[in-house]
């Protein structure tokens, strides 16, 4: 299941050009990663329309903030950092209004559903949106993204010990809410 | 890091679901959305609701639609809103449809003022950043700074001035905001405790704000203290009419008993005042005139069922409706921590959000 890791090579010239205000040299990069963010930001927000926000504005954020970066061979690592950032912001605002029922609403359609029931979907929807944005964060990067703790860690700007400690709560709590979600009294509380 | 799990590989493969790559629109409109940000002061991350809003405000766009392509509202059209480039053939479309972002101003501790936009999803942005424009403690003896937008995105805002405890009245250009601010002149004595009262208020008396009307002009109604007695003053009261694109003013002593009423002639002649005679007309060269034209409606109302009172000061909340009709803020704490939410009409969807509210600026979706 191994997505493409927040380490493969970059084209540092490309980085740099960018850098320099070179529009095409960052749309390349764009198209380069886009996809990759807006993976991950879809299964930090569970929302395509918020994921593609997040996405905007991560790349208009690096466009502003790039010529800052000092080592081009960080920035995608410092790429999915902005990312965070901004779904941060987009999970704010949504958790802030949202009534329980608009996530059962906002779920997409699984692409697949052949192997796995749809209460089961539902429970670990249900689950994963009652996680926060930092436990959501480490278990997509790892879990998704199939990156070791101190990878997140230098992401996050974590130590990897708290990494894992984070991943470790995450699973534990999304266990013990299937678990109460299976019992025949379940709240709806979404996230 | 751990051993896989059966809980971890069901966790996995219901993550693989799901999208993983943009839909060509949506790379279109970032690659868009980078190209644009090259040419606003800064970037309106907004685009996607276009369709939401589409639905919620359907009536009123569709009719702003058809005036626009009636020309009724050429204005509309041709102000490049937050710098954009109009096309010379554009063509109403939905995405030429206007709205508006609630703008709230925010003190931070390094004495620097944040002018913040906040849109239909509740989302902040940093228009500009007014450099130690605010420099007293923030504490509940002192009041939070406070200014009012045009329509044309220029915000009048009282910031630090020549001496402590006076403020001078600044006009920024928040679609321009690497232009050099404008100091209207002739506020010699106003001091800081004046903007306490400084509220969204239409009502009569007490409250004082500064007031747009046509063309940019601005009336701003403030006292001096004018000593007596070996500790006493007496207020000194005045209305200043001031130029919102040169700065220029002039200023018209009034008497203690007349009420300054926050609304322009529609004319632009003047501002309505209430004088011991009635309803009239101040003009900047302090003549009266007959006030013809009833007071138009008020933009912000009392809006007691949102909390009544603020308990320290007895000050009401107010609520204030866009002018698209879209969004509601309404406001709330007090003149040293003032707080609002931005509310959507339509879904009744809230934010909150901290600073004091200083209008609307029209954004180009």
């Amino acid at each position: 299941m191994a997505r493409s890791p927040v380490r493969g090579s970059v084209d540092t010239d490309l980085v740099e050009r960018a850098g320099r205000k070179d529009k095409e040299a960052f749309t390349s990069l764009f198209y380069r990663f886009g996809d990759r963010l807006f993976a991950v930001a879809y299964r930090i927000l569970r929302d395509r329309s918020r994921a593609e926000d997040a996405v905007q504005q991560t790349f208009l954020t690096a466009w502003r903030e790039l010529p800052k970066l000092r080592d081009p061979q960080r920035f995608e690592a410092w790429l999915f950092t902005l990312l965070v950032n901004a779904c941060r912001t987009e999970i704010r605002h949504v958790g802030r209004w949202q009534p329980g029922l608009r996530a059962v609403a906002d779920i997409e359609a699984p692409v697949d559903d052949s192997q796995r029931n749809l209460a089961q979907r539902d429970e670990l929807e249900r689950a994963f949106r009652r996680l926060s944005l930092e436990q959501r964060t480490v278990v997509v990067l790892h879990h998704y993204m199939d990156l070791p703790a101190d990878e997140i860690g230098r992401v996050l700007d974590l130590p990897a010990g708290t990494v894992r400690s984070r991943l470790h709560y995450a699973r534990q709590q999304m266990r013990a809410a299937i678990e109460a979600d299976s019992r025949p009294v379940a709240s709806e509380g979404l996230a | 890091m751990t051993a896989p799990t059966g809980f971890d590989r069901f966790l996995e493969e219901w993550l693989v679901e799901g999208p993983s790559e943009l839909s060509d629109g949506a790379a279109s409109r970032i690659v868009q959305a980078i190209d644009d940000s090259q040419r606003r002061p800064s970037w309106l991350p907004w685009r996607e609701t276009m369709n939401r809003m589409m639905l919620a405000v359907g009536g009123v766009a569709a009719a702003i639609v058809l005036i626009v392509g009636g020309g009724m509202l050429v204005g509309w059209g041709t102000n490049g809103l937050l710098g954009g480039q109009p096309s010379p053939t554009a063509t109403p479309t939905p995405a030429a449809i206007t709205t508006h972002e609630a703008v709230f101003l925010r003190r931070d501790p390094s004495s620097d003022i944040l002018v913040l936009g906040v849109d239909s999803r509740g989302r902040e942005r940093e228009i500009t950043r007014l450099p130690n424009a605010w420099r007293l403690p923030i504490s509940r003896l002192t009041p939070a700074p406070a200014g009012v937008i045009s329509s044309t995105g220029l915000l009048a805002m009282a910031v630090n001035g020549p001496a402590s405890g006076l403020v001078r009245w600044t006009i920024y250009d928040l679609l321009q905001p690497d232009d050099p601010p404008i100091i209207i002149p002739g506020f010699p004595q106003q001091d800081i405790d004046q903007l306490d009262y400084f509220l969204v208020t239409d009502r009569t008396g007490g409250d004082a704000r500064p007031w747009w009307g046509p063309d940019d002009q601005l009336a701003i109604y403030w006292f001096e203290r004018i000593p007596q007695g070996p500790s006493g003053s007496t207020p000194n009261h005045f209305v200043t009419f001031a130029d919102g694109k040169t700065g220029e003013a002039t200023s018209v002593d009034i008497p203690d008993d007349w009420a300054f009423r926050p609304y322009w002639a529609p004319d632009g002649s003047g501002v309505f005042t209430e004088t011991t005679n009635g309803l009239r007309v101040l003009r900047p060269d302090g003549t009266l005139a007959a006030a013809s034209d009833p007071l138009p409606e008020a933009s912000c109302q009392p809006a007691p069922e949102e909390g009544s009172a603020d308990p320290a000061t007895g000050r009401m909340s107010f609520a204030c409706v866009s002018p698209d009709d879209v969004l509601v803020v309404i406001t709330s704490g007090n003149a040293s921590f003032p707080t609002g939410s931005v509310r959507i009409q339509d879904s009744g969807e809230e934010f909150e959000v901290e600073g004091s509210f200083a209008g609307w600026l029209p954004a180009d979706r």
